[in-house]
């Protein structure tokens, strides 16, 4: 056999290893559908940038965009109080009085051939904007920073806030992304295509930036309180897809606090030397947990290099022990969570003034299950 | 236009009309995409992480991330690449390594019952050698000999010549003779 059919030979006995599975487009379909309707899991290993993602590149821009048309409705309220009862105000007006309003509470809904599915709950208020998303992951964007905690409040991924990304734009241009840019003339000028005794209708086509997926937007407003009540965004979808926010003002208030980015507090705490001893950390605020020990040092990894890492161990109530890892990759100032059956273990490892030692934070969760596999010690 | 197969011809869409599709809306095409590329994506994870279990979880994940960052991908035709390159990246990243190393022990008792998540040596060796082919041979190789796709096949795909597509294929080869020779094939 020459050596092209012996490589022929093994490229097809590889390939039949690789097929040896069912196809998983079944299981992908069905996480994307779960995680579309807002109920996929946050809690597997890495998923964090997932669902960052996906509030970034779909939910949030959107909510916010609908939270900064309901300011400058507002805002137009009083501006056309002494008017013609809206039927002849041009969407400039609604642009110009956008940044003079400040509370707004809302809901971004999904339909989707799947069916409706809430996707997020919203505030913004003094500037910032709060989402929280149906499996409990909430983001706070202060205008400087954006940050997001899990539903336990953990800190997962903090960045650049998304208002401060554009540069001189307003605040309206750059959380709606051009699709009602308050530069663009045609939508200036729109004045309502419906007026009704209690309603006023504006419709958009899609502007540019957004013609890929948006067919058309259209925003119900209160013909008295010039409140817009809805805004929907129709996608190019032969499923007839589209975004509904819903728009709420009787909500009361969040305190000032409900907006600040805030961290879950440490369990435990502590300064651990990379490549030094272990150190035991105190988590006796875990439930059924007393310390964890921690080592860091650098491991080199084939095809990869060397990296950071870490062992752990937990210590339990009653002085028996469990490793949860071994050799675990981290990484400087991003949270770190690690998953390892029935125990939930978050740290972030923070560089401190001396080099080679990094200050520890950590967090341990017991779910159900968790008493087993301990090892006396 | 379509591949022949058999006495019949089958439409064969190309990976980026199927891309724009999903954009637009028709999600499920993206299952389409997912089949295409599904044992390429297992192949480049398993080539990092050394067992089928985690690879698995880790393609299941690619694609996931793949359709949720779909509309921010410049060129749809690109979408092979693209989807290897995050399946490269996501089983790399520390929570599989984690998975990994943190079951470490486990598994070396778990290995002398279940042997299944493994390659062995020969086939590990071969596809390492794939993984270290040019991007555009390493697709071809994935789509010819993972999802047994003909040279027509592949050229609807990724919408490049059938010509480019074999010679392509041909070039992989010799390379992989080139990466293979100290190893007896």
């Amino acid at each position: 056999m020459s050596g092209e059919e012996k490589l022929e030979k093994r490229l097809e006995q590889l390939g039949r290893a690789m097929a040896g599975r069912e196809s998983m487009a079944g299981e992908v379909m069905g996480r994307i559908e779960r995680l579309e309707a807002g109920t996929a899991s946050t809690k597997r290993v890495g998923s964090h940038t997932k669902t960052w993602s996906k509030i970034m590149n779909r939910g949030f821009v959107k909510y916010a965009a609908a939270a900064v048309i309901v300011i400058g409705v507002v805002g137009l309220f009083a501006w056309l109080m002494g008017g013609n009862g809206g039927a002849s105000v041009a969407w400039a007006g609604v642009a110009r009085r956008i940044k003079q309003v400040d509370h707004v509470h809302f809901y971004e809904i999904k339909r989707r051939a799947s069916g409706l599915k809430v996707s997020l709950e919203g505030w913004h208020s003094q500037g910032k904007v709060v989402g929280i998303k149906s499996d409990g992951t909430k983001y706070v964007d202060d205008g400087t920073t954006q940050t997001v905690y899990d539903s336990d409040g953990f800190q997962i991924r903090q960045g650049d806030s998304e208002f401060a990304k554009i540069k001189g734009r307003t605040l309206f241009e750059t959380i709606t992304h051009g699709l009602l840019d308050y530069g663009k003339q045609e939508f200036l000028t729109n004045v309502p295509s419906s007026v009704g005794e209690d309603f006023l209708i504006y419709r958009f086509d899609a502007p540019e930036k957004k013609a890929k997926w948006v067919k058309e937007v259209s925003i119900t407003v209160g013909r008295n309180s010039l409140l817009p009540v809805q805004m929907k965004v129709y996608r190019k979808d032969p499923k007839d897809s589209y975004d509904l926010y819903i728009f709420d003002y009787t909500e009361a208030e969040k305190p000032a606090e409900f907006f600040e980015a805030k961290q879950r507090p440490a369990q435990g705490e502590a300064d651990v030397v990379l490549g030094g001893k272990e150190v035991v950390i105190d988590i006796s605020d875990s439930p059924g947990v007393k310390a964890v020990v921690i080592r860091l040092y650098e491991k080199e990894f084939e095809n990869i290099g060397k990296l950071k890492v870490l062992d752990a161990t937990l210590i339990s109530t009653e002085d028996r022990t469990r490793e949860i890892c071994r050799g675990a990759p981290w990484k400087v100032n991003k949270a770190n969570k690690l998953k390892f059956g029935p125990v939930d273990f978050k740290f972030l490892v923070n560089p401190s003034s001396e080099k080679d030692v990094y200050h520890v934070e950590c967090w341990c969760d017991l779910l159900s299950g968790w008493q087993r596999g301990w090892q006396e010690n | 236009m379509g591949a022949v197969v058999g006495d019949f011809e089958v439409h064969v869409q190309a990976d980026a009309e199927l891309v724009k599709a999903v954009v637009g809306g028709e999600r499920r095409a993206f299952a389409e995409l997912v089949r295409r590329y599904e044992r390429a994506v297992r192949g480049v994870a398993l080539s990092v992480l050394g067992d089928s279990h985690a690879a698995e979880d880790v393609a299941q994940d690619c694609f996931v991330i793949a359709y949720e960052k779909l509309a921010e991908l410049r060129k749809p035709e690109a979408f092979g690449y693209w989807v290897l390159k995050i399946a490269r990246r996501e089983a790399i990243s520390r929570g599989r390594l984690r998975v990994k190393m943190a079951s470490l022990e486990e598994s070396k008792i778990a290995a002398a019952q279940d042997c299944d998540g493994q390659l062995d040596e020969g086939l590990q060796e071969v596809l390492t050698a794939v993984m270290k082919l040019p991007r555009h041979e390493r697709q071809v190789v994935m789509l010819k000999y993972f999802n047994e796709q003909s040279i027509r096949g592949i050229s609807k795909m990724t919408g490049r010549a059938m010509g480019t597509v074999s010679k392509q294929l041909s070039r992989a080869h010799k390379r992989l003779r080139g990466i293979l020779k100290r190893t007896e094939l």
